[in-house]
């Protein structure tokens, strides 16, 4: 398949991570995420104007999450050119892995008062398979959500590289595997607990989950971990890692010709693209409190693509702006016209393929006539 | 043409809605002919299917041609607004189409076996239309263009070919025949707005492993991945057939990248 390589900008060259006015912006959105919103959420009266509300407290976590798939998604797509549609499946693996170990902490507090999840007593279980061994300690639930989705990454990564599956090919074989998951996922012999998923958690490390400083902390934790993968990826793209990324992009051939082996390059990408998936999603789930397997079906895949390709892919703060744009106009829109959302939605993935390929940050690059 | 199209599934869907509309025109004004209804509904469902793919093709497509990555993400776009309109018109429902008479009931093959009319009348079917796209595209004026589009635009261009409408009327004949297999699945299956969800993935199965642009591979892949999943369904349940299947192709692709039926050729950038 002959891709057109796309004219893109590269990045600003600073030597710095980023440019003064990047600090700025970088330090304004710590203190508003760190100090401002839990000020304003905790302790200012809720008639006053600056309160902010449980509601958008969480709509916003659970943005952030999104955001940190965009992100991750700008690394693999913006950065070296490579479309999966299967990173919805990190994200729901990172969740699942999350998941086990809320549920787990449910304890004996279940509709079924026994030792072992609700829908494991519903399905006359009588031990944990094995898979769920390590789910009743924290440290090892933080280790499985870096690894699980990792290790599937990488060694499905290193058949599909190997082989130099590219472009749309790889594509559609990202999306089989989420659909091929999502299948997999929903049966209940699987131990995940079918198509309900987990839900009904009461408490992580033993601190009631439920309660407003409880939501405040995983906010916080969220946006702190959304602007280190931000710095991270900032680094990444600006190394001579992330240029020789860039130059796999555009000329994928030309790298391999000139000595680089290509396969090292966009195999730890894409493992690390995955991992951020994965964090994302255990994010994500403590906050919204369930995790089923629909959060593998392709269409949520393919919306990542969208909320990047919004933003402007390749630009790194693009697809977090993206992210956020297109989530907010979801949640509005679902509220006050529901029928309307679909047709939106539609519109905007045409809408930005056909005129606007840089995304929001080209179109404010256009608009501005700047080049950074 | 370097498209991959999301929006196939969907267009199976209008196929198999414009057959629902036309048997609900026969059931209210031609009563008498309502056995006749499909003779009528599948030029109809070819029509409104080439129609709107011809119109998806002239305002979307045309822009993007070349550019795999962005098609399939505008074709997205297309079939979630597909879905939408058609939700809107008929409802979030399943909606009912009734066999005709002659296509229910049965050929009794065996004592225990009967072979269900309207299955048959589709296997038969769709044996016609694939015979009739290859003699489409080896033989008539139309099919050399198109061949001659796909191998080589700039050439063709030169030659005389006006692409662009070889293009339009390529894309709207892929999307007719899609028309079609709405038509015939709706005789089998439910119809709803879902319909053509189900399907995107496995054609896109079919064709990764058949080879792109390869109307031989793509039905042998076809037939060989149907009979296989059926296969393994009855020995591991459906799900699990699936994944199976799904985890074979992955295998497969390792050994033969460009498919079963790949063109030899030394190009770097296959």
């Amino acid at each position: 398949m002959n891709q057109q390589p796309s004219p893109q900008l590269l990045p600003y060259q600073s030597a710095s991570l980023l440019s003064v006015n990047g600090w700025r912006g970088f330090i304004v959105a710590l203190i508003v995420i760190c100090v401002i919103a839990p000020v304003s959420n905790v302790w200012v009266p809720e008639n006053s104007p600056f309160h902010l509300s449980d509601y958008a407290v969480a709509l916003i976590g659970k943005i952030m999450c999104y955001a940190i798939c965009a992100l991750a998604m700008d690394l693999v797509w913006g950065i070296a050119g490579v479309l999966s549609l299967g990173h919805g499946l990190f994200f729901a693996l990172g969740g699942y892995m999350m998941g086990m170990y809320l549920m787990r902490q449910i304890g004996r507090d279940g509709n079924y008062h026994s030792d072992l999840p609700d829908f494991m007593v519903f399905l006359d279980w009588k031990a944990l398979p094995w898979h769920w061994t390590l789910s009743d300690s924290f440290i090892a639930t933080l280790f499985l959500i870096v690894l699980v989705p990792g290790l599937l990454a990488l060694v499905f990564g290193f058949f599909a590289f190997r082989s130099r599956i590219k472009g749309v090919y790889f594509s559609i074989i990202t999306q089989a595997l989420t659909f091929a998951a999502m299948l997999l996922f929903f049966r209940n012999e699987t131990g995940f607990g079918g198509n309900n998923g987990f839900t009904d958690f009461k408490r992580i490390l033993n601190i009631p989950i439920a309660t407003q400083s409880m939501r405040m902390m995983l906010f916080v934790l969220t946006g702190m971990c959304l602007l280190g993968c931000f710095l991270m990826a900032r680094y990444i793209v600006q190394s001579k890692y992330g240029r020789v990324l860039q130059a796999i992009r555009d000329a994928e051939n030309r790298v391999m010709f000139c000595g680089y082996s290509t396969l090292q390059y966009k195999l730890s990408i894409w493992t690390l693209s995955a991992v951020m998936c994965g964090v994302a999603g255990a994010l994500y789930v403590p906050q919204v409190g369930i995790i089923n397997p629909s959060e593998m079906s392709p269409a949520n895949s393919i919306e990542i693509a969208i909320w990047t390709a919004v933003g402007g892919r390749g630009t790194l703060i693009g697809p977090i702006i993206g992210a956020f744009l297109v989530n907010g106009a979801k949640s509005w829109l679902t509220v006050v016209a529901p029928s309307i959302w679909l047709y939106f939605l539609g519109l905007l993935f045409i809408a930005v393929t056909l005129y606007l390929p840089g995304g929001v940050i080209g179109l404010i690059k256009k608009l501005t006539g700047s080049r950074a | 043409m370097g498209v991959i199209n999301m929006a196939h599934g969907e267009l199976i869907m209008i196929g198999a809605y414009s057959t629902y509309v036309v048997q609900g025109l026969f059931r209210t004004y031609l009563p008498d002919a309502f056995n006749r209804y499909l003779l009528v509904a599948v030029p109809v469902a070819f029509c409104v299917s080439a129609l709107v793919g011809a119109v998806i093709e002239r305002l979307v497509l045309r822009h993007l041609y070349g550019r795999p990555l962005e098609t399939l993400l505008a074709t997205w776009g297309i079939s979630l607004m597909l879905i939408q309109g058609v939700r809107s018109v008929f409802g979030a429902q399943n909606v009912a189409v009734e066999n005709p008479a002659w296509l229910s009931g049965g050929w009794q093959a065996l004592p225990n076996l009967i072979l269900p009319y309207n299955r048959i009348v589709i296997i038969v079917f769709a044996a016609l239309v694939l015979i009739g796209m290859a003699l489409l595209i080896s033989k008539t004026r139309l099919g050399l263009f198109v061949r001659g589009v796909t191998q080589n635009r700039a050439i063709a261009a030169s030659m005389g070919v006006n692409t662009a409408r070889i293009d339009t009327s390529a894309f709207a004949l892929g999307s007719g025949i899609a028309g079609l297999a709405g038509a015939a699945l709706s005789q089998v299956g439910n119809v709803g707005p879902d319909l053509g969800q189900n399907y995107i993935v496995d054609s896109f199965m079919v064709v990764v492993l058949g080879g792109v642009g390869q109307l031989a591979g793509t039905v042998y892949a076809a037939l060989g991945l149907g009979v296989l999943n059926k296969l393994l369904e009855g020995l591991a349940g459906a799900v699990l057939a699936k994944i199976a299947v799904l985890i074979m192709i992955v295998i497969f692709i390792q050994k033969r990248p460009q498919g079963i039926f790949a063109l030899k050729g030394r190009s770097a950038e296959a």
